[in-house]
């Protein structure tokens, strides 16, 4: 795994007529693993979509290794940094192993067709996220959890040592969400893989994430690590939750837990008051 | 990377390899289904011919002979036609597909023959062009221009293109279009005539000068589209990820639009706006070939050609010792299908 430096200077991204997020400087940390939280229209997912040269900014530049990702040929750019789009649809009729090996897509050319490399690729990929015996099987036969670890295989491989994930639990009950971030941690872990992700839970970032990234109408709000960033002001301030963070009794990282109007214990309504 | 390196056994033959092999197979069925039906294409008809005749038609000339004549000069000029027309027809209706992830997307459906049509009447009715080498390009234009109108009125508002809102779109810039060629034609009652076989879809009065005037183009067409099937398989994954894989969407969606309309154009202009062919043979070859536009484009290229020209057949037998325009045959024998199609297939997925 080679290290690489993606950051943005002075990005702004948008669509129509509407800046969506405006003059964002940012830096991912290489081979660690990134989330980004926000509260819904923050401009996350369009960050995201930025970084990995889906959207052409308005303003600013996303720079791979020194170099605006503009100018680098689309290929060049998918083989260093993948990206998993917010609920992909998959061909009518595809089967895993075929819809995995699309993955490979980068790496093929007019004169280049398919290869041992190739091969090698999927099967590691089929193999990292427990889907191997599912390689003949339909999209459409899987069930949701078994269906995003195809995706990420897919990702994987495109075999990019950045890989950026936009909501990958999405639909996902919990246990498939811990699942999923657990085998992103193992490919991070492995391979120094470095990874984004965009996230809606609070505490399965602070969790996961060795760096959170918070924003808020299209800004940066904090960023470090889960215990700088993830504090009560903070959370407050981003998603308009009164809330209280106490430390996750499993892994001793930040843990949010809201107020809200009801529900509360009555010695704590007390102690509050 | 370490996740990657680990080297894997590779069985004696992979379902993906046993997989290649049963497509392989299918395709040289198929060949095989378009070469028989190529046959009964030149032998059937109001006059019938043996394998000798069209063996002397060529090898052997005789001018005197009728049935060499009728060999000659009309059916064989009309099966490549139908050949030819055919197979542009179907890859048209695959990339169409493909690019709009829409199962719903045809040449007919969106207008795309319809505006080939149209300019073509134009081109004839008001400018008096002659021949085909003239009115082909009118009919990339009217192609061209239905394509592009279509596709944008139906990706207008937040969610883009879908199955209903393209059919809508398609049908309305058809209904325009029928007008405005149903307008022009009024005027010249003279012409009315010859343009009536044409408007519905016809391999009749086909004959060499209008193939080879439209050859080149379909051929060139043909080419760019069977080289299409890697940038296909990249555009069904849906824009976001084509992007991630380092795809150039709208470069290959523009390369696809302009060889769908040179297809369907000069299609159009030899042999009238035929409909329901593009849209339901590649669906037919889907059933058969999966979801690998590859595979998917080589099973269309094959087997659209095989039914239009089948049609063209039943056309000429069924209404002997007159015939029916193959337009009208795929339109009755289309529209139950094209029903089947929408009543049991989930129309939202491609």
């Amino acid at each position: 795994m080679t290290s690489h430096d993606l950051r943005a200077t002075n990005l702004t991204l948008g669509y129509a007529s509407t800046d969506i997020v405006s003059d964002l400087d940012v830096t991912i940390p290489d081979g660690r693993i990134t989330v980004i939280v926000g509260a819904n229209a923050c401009g996350k997912s369009t960050l995201l979509r930025g970084l990995a040269r889906l959207l052409r900014p308005r303003g600013g530049e996303v720079l791979l290794d020194g170099t605006s990702v503009q100018d680098m040929r689309s290929i060049d750019v998918a083989k260093v940094l993948g990206l998993l789009p917010q609920t992909p649809v998959a061909p009518d009729g595809i089967t895993v192993g075929d819809l995995v090996g699309r993955g490979r897509y980068p790496h093929q050319g007019w004169f280049r067709r398919w290869s041992a490399e190739d091969d090698r690729a999927v099967a590691a990929a089929l193999e990292a996220t427990g889907t191997a015996d599912l390689v003949d099987r339909q999209i459409a036969e899987l069930s949701g959890g078994q269906r995003q670890r195809v995706w990420v295989a897919m990702a994987l491989a495109q075999d990019t040592d950045l890989l950026l994930l936009d909501e990958p639990t999405t639909y996902l009950d919990i246990n498939h969400q811990v699942e999923l971030l657990d085998l992103l941690t193992d490919l991070n872990r492995a391979s120094a893989k470095t990874v984004v992700i965009v996230l809606h839970d609070l505490n399965l970032a602070c969790r996961y994430a060795d760096h959170i990234i918070a924003m808020k109408q299209g800004a940066i709000v904090a960023e470090g690590s889960p215990r700088e960033v993830v504090t009560a002001a903070v959370v407050t301030d981003v998603f308009g939750l009164a809330c209280e963070v106490v430390p996750d009794p499993v892994s001793g990282t930040p843990m949010v837990v809201p107020r809200g109007r009801h529900h509360a214990a009555r010695e704590v309504v007390e102690a509050l008051a | 990377m370490t996740v990657l390196d680990r080297p894997t056994q590779r069985a004696e033959a992979s379902p993906r390899e046993r997989s290649r092999a049963a497509l392989a197979a299918g395709l040289v069925l198929v060949a095989g289904i378009l070469l028989v039906v190529c046959f009964f294409s030149i032998t059937l008809g109001s006059r019938g011919v043996g394998v000798p005749t069209i063996w002397r038609a060529f090898a052997d000339y005789d001018p005197d002979d009728a049935s060499q004549t009728v060999i000659r000069e009309l059916r064989v000029p009309r099966t490549l036609i139908g050949l030819f027309a055919g197979a542009a027809l179907g890859v048209s209706g695959v990339i169409l597909q493909g690019v709009t992830r829409n199962p719903l997307a045809d040449p007919g459906i969106m207008g795309i023959n319809a505006g080939a049509a149209t300019c073509i009447v134009f081109a004839i009715m008001v400018l008096g062009a002659q021949d085909v080498s003239t009115y082909v390009w009118f009919a990339f234009l009217g192609a061209g221009l239905a394509t592009v109108s279509v596709y944008g009125i139906a990706s207008l508002g937040r969610e883009g293109a879908t199955p209903v809102k393209l059919a809508l779109a398609g049908a309305a810039v058809t209904a325009i279009l029928t007008s405005v060629t149903s307008a022009i034609v009024m005027t010249n009652v003279e012409a009315l005539n010859e343009l009536r076989f044409w408007q519905v879809g016809s391999l009749a009065g086909r004959y060499f000068p209008v193939f080879w005037q439209v050859v080149p183009f379909l051929a060139i067409g043909l080419v760019v589209a069977l080289g299409a099937g890697r940038a296909l398989n990249g555009l069904a994954l849906g824009e976001d990820l084509a992007l991630a894989l380092g795809q150039r969407v709208r470069l290959t969606r523009l390369v696809m639009f302009a060889t769908v309309a040179v297809l369907c154009g000069a299609a159009t202009a030899a042999c009238g706006p035929i409909v329901f062919l593009g849209l339901i043979v590649p669906h037919l070859a889907r059933m058969l070939s999966g979801p690998d536009h590859r595979w998917l484009l080589a099973y269309a290229v094959l087997l659209t050609p095989s039914v239009l020209l089948a049609a063209d057949i039943v056309g000429r037998v069924a209404a002997s010792p007159g015939e029916l325009q193959v337009g009208v045959v795929l339109g009755v024998l289309g529209a139950p299908a094209f029903i089947g199609l929408v009543r049991y297939r989930n129309l939202s997925e491609l």
